[in-house]
């Protein structure tokens, strides 16, 4: 793996990533103080890679998103950062370039599907308004291409569904929908932001079976943020785990489930329940996420750290680590691989 | 954003299993008064609450007068009807204040302020100019061919007649145009207007002509041997008084013929009519006599010692004032007509040349070589001293009593003898504004608190039975209240204060009714939320009343709501009580409510806007601060809405 | 959308029923008895056993509400004691006015408060958000009859002689007339107030048009800005908020950020996305406001010297003539059912939701 702390500051030349976010930081500034929702997030995106994002909610993962979009609402502010897109920092970009991007180049799909659709609008209407602003003008897009793009996420019958209005779909469907529309001008990078969080189970597979489908077929890049462990495990090929605001641990999926580094990484696989296997009781992370607006000082974890007890560390409360790579490809952001680095 | 403490010290890690570190709930009450307190606009609308209430409570100490009494009963002369507001933080003219000046170039010959005193005009050398009396604008000049030597307004300030060399001039002052010229031989030194406009006078030395207006003809010319020492006419303009030698005699005005004659034993003085004409004053050496104007009888005699002069009258006959005055030398005499008897002694100074009394009598003026002095015509306190350099020429009162106008060889001004101040006017029933809108305060925050509260009480009743009891109760009364709330409140309340008759009482009653229906539908879904809830089910397990569960256990959970659409509701109750008493239903004149008082005032919106204008304003900031206070209510109780 | 039409429809009857009984109990209620309310002092016992007779006052009440009823659904309202006519020709009469002046004041609310407050909600918390919401605030607390002699005082008198003097009375400066556009058009028929053709002609600024007398429209309108403006002044502080909040609601959910993230501009998110779903509630609180419209009206032509329905209805009031408060309030509340109706059918219609229930 390339050097992640983005500390020489150009991505390097002969592999440049598809999306380079570093030191990402968006603050909002509220009456009761400044909550530091992302605060100095570097990640990386390769082509044709899914990237999972996990954390628990209010970790600022869904933010770091909306930030790489430039799509975060008052009172938050992008304080600093760079985000490498193709080769180009998008935070330089300007509102109109950014609008020509969104949808085109980066598309999103939300946690509530059905929330996220317009209810006035026809599905047809919402779905052809993307090839409508990023297509050349004069050219209208036809109800046919809203019929092939419903046909291509799996919608049955999707003549008649084009003529629906949202609060006529199913969650999964919306969904389908929803994907649709992220994928109708062929985008570089979809984020999919908790994309099965609000659906059924079984309807959970499915769309996260489309998300991989489409991505082995188009080769665009997923980064797929959630909170589920399970669905990082089965879907991702790197993992990055944020913990208030900021990543703590980051590793190919396979590395992180062997040998979780980070004891709140531990702490979340420990808390999944397994099939066949007799718990007394699921393990526990003592304590919530701290308050974002006064972070403890020292690593944010270090209040709820059972390993700092344990080890005794008393650095934890002071300073805050820097990302170590502990193992070959295997970051982390804890005083207790410091002695491991290479 | 979660608001988490940090984890407490003494938390046992190595043993933790599950901890929940969360803070007890601050009770719901403190935590929404808090949250009100954050709201800026809450805190206006507090603050202008609580400084209503104090007004409301204090009325008595801060008003400066009883809201129902006419200042006529409390004499305050200067004060006209619906005169304008005057607000002491910029400064109110008192009494000895010049209100308007004016200096012409040349010396002044004549001066006169319009009979509704809106104009004052002075003539100097061949010129007249007109000022308008209440800022000093110079209005127009009227040029002549010869020095001016009289001038006099109509009655309705259209026209002013002038004399110049051998010629009496008419000016349409409104067109700024001369409508007449009339040939006078040998030129005037007094023009008189009658007091309906339809005659005038013109006198010199000798000769008193009597002129007609609408053939603009010389009607007659009365002679007098002696030189004329007064000529008047009476108030409705058909006998002129002429004064002269031994004699003072009464004119036909129509024919020019004598009528009678006054006989004296000495030369007259003066002689002058009283306001109503019924009563004529002469003065002769020492004595001071009272004519009957109609019978010609001498009524009263007024022996004095010492010669008397400038005999004029000091009345109010609506307030059962009738005095008359004299000067002997420096000092002015003022005696009782009803008695005889002499009330007041006042020492001028100077040689007094004239006397005035205000139009309410309530204050005289003596008036020097170089001394104005205004005296209380009560107490014979001085009130104030006017000084000039130039010779004094002329003084009068303004119809108002409030100045007098005072013309020198130099300037003219019009100065202010009354001290009185009303901050926001003076209604079309001479009553302090001021003090009604104090006033007004109590009665439009009661009114606003009972309408609610009867409403509310009613409405949550027959709501949350109808929530809690459910079936065929809850659809009548909610068929009900979708009736109420088909009309449109005020309409609503309109037709129910018909029926019931007009008055504050009937009004309040009809706004509770149109209120109804908005609580019973807060309380009804406020019970509909809570009904199902474990809470409810176990107190009815246990065999609770349902009256009990209904007011003790469920209400209070239902409470948030209604106390926003209260608040809300007051603002709304104290405007349609308004437009109820301003439509004559509510509250009845003279009470000092807000509305009736508009009500009362409308037609003169374009004559004195301060007397509409005030009571509204005092509306609208209290509605403002009730609604602010319920938007920041509803914002405080329902975090969602926060932003 | 049919079924949804007859439901609202079926809804409607009790109330209305139910509005019929307020009116026939308020004439029931009227102090002292029917007959000497209705014809006066001077009414001899003969006379009043004749009109009791004559009116079913001697009838048990439930026949009496039938009568009515009967007389209502006729169209009979009874009869003026002020003016001895009928009072649906009053009403019918005077309607134009009100119709005219309820027009212009909804449209200047309409226009200039759901600008005002989409501007508030975009520029949330700016200087012209704090500026509009404390006018709005400001607006809904002021007394509709009191602002209109303020208007009246302001542009009638105060700002005499400038470009900007409004008449503050009247209808018609005096002595111009705007020929009935049945004339001018040659058209054969009865111009009374009560036809139609008459009461269109009622309607000064309609008739202008109509006729293309530039002159007379502008005349016409003039006379109408401050009554409009007056009344118009509350319904726009209303509308004005609540446009601005439920924008604000709108522009906080999950589509308009899906609309954002599609890369559509941020005019288009806002009109498009935005405004289509925030204008849902303020076209019932435009219901709503037209109910208040009403009442105003009442105040407000009485203000400016309107003779429309509510300067009738001020003037029974003072005239105590019952049967004409009592037939125009009924008129207002049946509009004002129908006018809910209406409104609530057009939100049906603009939100798909309702619609395909």
């Amino acid at each position: 793996m390339a050097d992640r702390t983005g500390d020489n500051g150009k991505p390097p030349a002969e592999e440049l990533p598809l999306l380079q976010v570093k030191d990402l930081k968006t603050y909002f500034f509220t009456r009761r103080g400044i909550v530091k929702a992302v605060d100095g997030v570097s990640l990386t995106v390769r082509r044709g890679e899914i990237r999972g994002v996990v954390g628990e909610s209010g970790c600022g993962k869904s933010m770091t998103a909306m930030s790489i979009l430039q799509l975060v609402d008052k009172p938050g502010r992008i304080v600093s950062g760079e985000v490498w897109f193709k080769g180009e920092n998008l935070l330089a970009r300007s509102r109109r370039e950014m609008t020509a991007i969104r949808g085109k180049q980066i598309a999103v799909i939300f946690q509530e599907p059905k929330s996220s659709l317009n209810p006035v609008l026809k599905v047809s209407t919402q779905l052809l308004e993307v090839l409508k602003v990023h297509q050349d003008v004069g050219r209208l897009p036809r109800t046919e291409e809203a019929v092939k793009m419903l046909k291509e996420v799996g919608i049955p019958d999707p003549e008649r569904r084009i003529h629906n209005y949202p609060h006529e779909l199913s969650g999964g469907m919306a969904q389908r929908v929803m994907i649709a529309m992220g994928m109708a001008c062929a985008p570089d990078l979809l984020i999919a932001d908790e994309p099965t969080t609000a659906l059924d189970v079984t309807i959970q597979a499915q769309v996260l079976d489309l998300i991989r489908t489409l991505r082995n077929e188009r080769g665009m890049a997923v980064m797929l943020i959630t909170h589920a462990m399970g669905v990082v495990a089965e879907m991702a090929d790197v993992v990055t785990v944020m913990y208030a605001g900021t990543a703590v641990e980051e590793a190919p999926t396979l590395n992180l489930f062997d040998e979780p580094l980070h004891p709140y990484t531990r702490g979340l696989i420990a808390s999944i329940p397994v099939m066949g296997q007799r718990k007394e009781r699921l393990e526990v992370i003592p304590g919530r996420v701290p308050n974002l607006i006064d972070m403890p000082p020292g690593c944010r974890f270090a209040p709820r750290c059972r390993a700092r007890v344990e080890h005794g560390l008393e650095k934890c409360t002071v300073e805050e680590p820097p990302m170590i790579e502990a193992r070959p490809g295997h970051l982390v952001r804890c005083w207790l691989y410091e002695g491991d680095q290479r | 954003m979660h608001s988490t403490e940090p984890a407490p010290s003494d938390l046992d890690l190595r043993a933790a299993d599950v901890v929940a570190i969360t803070k007890p709930p601050k009770s719901l009450w403190r935590e929404t008064i808090e949250r009100l307190l954050r709201k800026p606009s809450a805190l206006v609308g507090l603050t202008i609450l609580s400084i209503l209430v104090f007004i409301a409570i204090f009325a008595p100490l801060i008003a400066t007068h009883d809201p129902l009494a006419v200042l006529l009963d409390v004499p305050e002369e200067g004060v006209a009807k619906r005169d304008a507001p005057c607000i002491h933080l910029f400064g109110c003219p008192g009494a000895g204040d010049v209100l308007v000046k004016a200096a012409p170039a040349e010396p002044i010959a004549v001066a006169a302020l319009s009979s509704t005193n809106s104009l004052m005009a002075a003539a100097h050398g061949k010129t007249i100019s007109i000022w308008n009396a209440s800022n000093g604008k110079l209005m127009m000049t009227l040029e002549h061919d010869r020095p001016v030597t009289a001038l006099d307004w109509s009655p309705n300030d259209q026209k002013i007649l002038a004399a110049s060399g051998e010629e009496l001039y008419v000016w349409d002052v409104n067109r700024r145009a001369l409508s007449r010229t009339l040939e006078h031989e040998g030129g005037a030194t007094l023009v008189r207007w009658n007091a309906d406009g339809t005659r005038f006078l013109s006198a010199d030395a000798h000769v008193v002509r009597l002129w007609d207006t609408l053939s603009w003809t010389l009607v007659a010319a009365i002679e007098s041997p002696e030189p004329l020492l007064a000529v008047q006419w009476n108030s409705n303009g058909t006998l002129v008084l002429t004064a002269s030698g031994n004699e003072a005699k009464l004119w036909n005005a129509f024919v020019g013929t004598e009528v009678t004659t006054l006989a004296h034993d000495v030369p007259l003085t003066s002689a002058s009519f009283n306001k109503a004409t019924n009563r004529i004053l002469t003065t002769s050496g020492d004595k001071l006599y009272i004519w009957n104007a109609s019978t010609f009888q001498r009524e009263l005699t007024i022996d004095h010692v010492g010669t008397l002069a400038n005999g004029t009258w000091s009345e109010a006959i609506s307030r059962g004032i009738q005095n008359v005055m004299a000067s002997d030398g420096d000092t002015a005499y003022v005696w009782r007509v009803a008695t005889g008897e002499r009330v007041l002694s006042l020492e001028h100074g100077e040689p007094i040349v004239q006397m005035g009394g205000s139009p309410l009598a309530t204050r005289i003026f003596t008036r020097g070589q170089h001394t104005v002095k205004v005296w209380d015509a009560k107490s014979g306190d001085r009130v104030l001293t006017i000084e000039r350099d130039a010779p004094i020429l002329q003084v009068a009162w303004q119809n108002s009593g409030g100045g007098v106008l005072v013309a020198t060889t130099e300037e003219i001004s019009v100065v202010k003898t009354s001290d009185y101040q009303y901050l926001m006017g003076i209604d079309g029933n001479l009553r302090d504004q001021f003090s009604r809108v104090i006033y007004g305060t109590r009665l439009s925050l009661i009114v606003g608190l009972t309408t609610v509260t009867l409403a509310v009480i009613i409405g949550t009743i027959s709501g949350a039975v109808a929530g809690y009891v459910g079936g065929w109760v809850d659809n009548v009364i909610m068929r009900i209240m979708d009736v109420l709330l088909a009309f449109p409140p005020l309409i609503l309340a309109i037709a129910v204060v018909t029926v019931l008759g007009p008055g504050l009482i009937n009004a309040l009653l009809a706004i509770s009714i149109v209120f109804i229906p908005a609580y019973a539908r807060v309380a009804r879904s406020g019970v509909l939320a809570v009904k199902e809830e474990d809470f409810v089910t176990a107190d009815r397990v246990l065999g609770v009343s349902h009256a009990r569960i209904l007011f003790r256990r469920i209400m209070p959970n239902a409470l948030a709501p209604l106390i926003v659409q209260a608040t809300l509701g007051i603002g709304t109750a104290i405007l349609d009580a308004a437009a109820l008493s301003f439509l004559g239903l509510g509250a009845q004149p003279p009470t000092p409510e807000w509305g009736a008082m508009l009500g009362a005032e409308r037609n003169q919106v374009f004559t004195a806007p301060h007397l509409v204008f005030y009571p509204g304003i005092a509306i609208m900031i209290t509605v403002l601060a009730f609604n602010l206070l319920g938007d920041g209510l509803r914002d405080a109780l329902d975090p969602r809405l926060d932003r | 959308m049919a079924g949804y039409l007859l439901r609202r429809l079926t809804l409607a009857i009790p109330v209305l029923l139910g509005i019929l009984f307020v009116t026939f109990s308020l004439a029931r209620l009227l102090p002292g008895d029917p007959c000497h309310s209705a014809l006066g002092e001077k009414a001899t016992p003969e006379i009043c056993a004749a009109f009791n007779e004559r009116y079913g006052l001697n009838d048990p009440i439930p026949e009496q509400f039938r009568i009515y009823l009967r007389d209502v659904l006729r169209g009979d309202l009874g009869n003026s004691i002020k003016f001895g006519r009928p009072v649906t020709e009053l009403m019918v009469e005077r309607l134009p006015v009100t119709l005219e002046l309820s027009f212009f004041a909804m449209t200047f609310a309409v226009l200039i408060g759901i600008p005002l407050g989409i501007v508030s909600a975009y520029y949330h918390n700016s200087a012209i958000d704090v500026g509009t919401m404390i006018w709005a605030n400001i607006g809904v607390s002021m007394p509709v009859f009191w602002l209109g002699l303020m208007l009246s005082y302001l542009f009638g008198v105060a700002l005499k002689d400038t470009p900007f003097w409004l008449p503050p009375t009247g209808r018609l400066t005096a002595g111009r007339i705007i020929e009935p556009f049945y004339q001018a058009w040659g058209l054969d028929v009865d111009g009374s107030a009560l036809t139609l053709p008459g009461f269109i002609a009622n309607i000064n600024t309609l008739n202008a048009l109509l006729v293309r007398d530039w002159a007379g429209f502008w005349d016409a309108l003039k006379h109408m800005i401050l009554p409009a403006m007056a009344l118009g002044t509350i319904p726009l502080s209303i509308i004005a908020r609540m446009t601005r909040s439920s924008l604000l609601e709108v522009l906080g959910l999950n589509y308009v950020r899906t609309a954002r993230a599609k890369g559509v501009h941020e005019l288009s998110v806002v009109v498009r996305h935005g405004l289509r779903n925030a204008l849902l509630p303020v076209v019932t609180i435009i219901g709503l406001s037209l109910g208040s419209l009403m009442s105003g009206a009442v105040l407000t032509e009485t203000v400016f010297g309107l003779s429309g329905v509510g300067r009738i209805l001020y003037d029974s009031i003072t005239g105590r003539d019952y049967t004409v408060v009592q037939g125009f309030t009924l008129v207002i509340a049946v509009m004002f059912v129908f006018i809910n109706l209406i409104v609530d059918t057009l939100y049906a219609y603009l939100d798909p939701r309702i619609r395909l229930e």
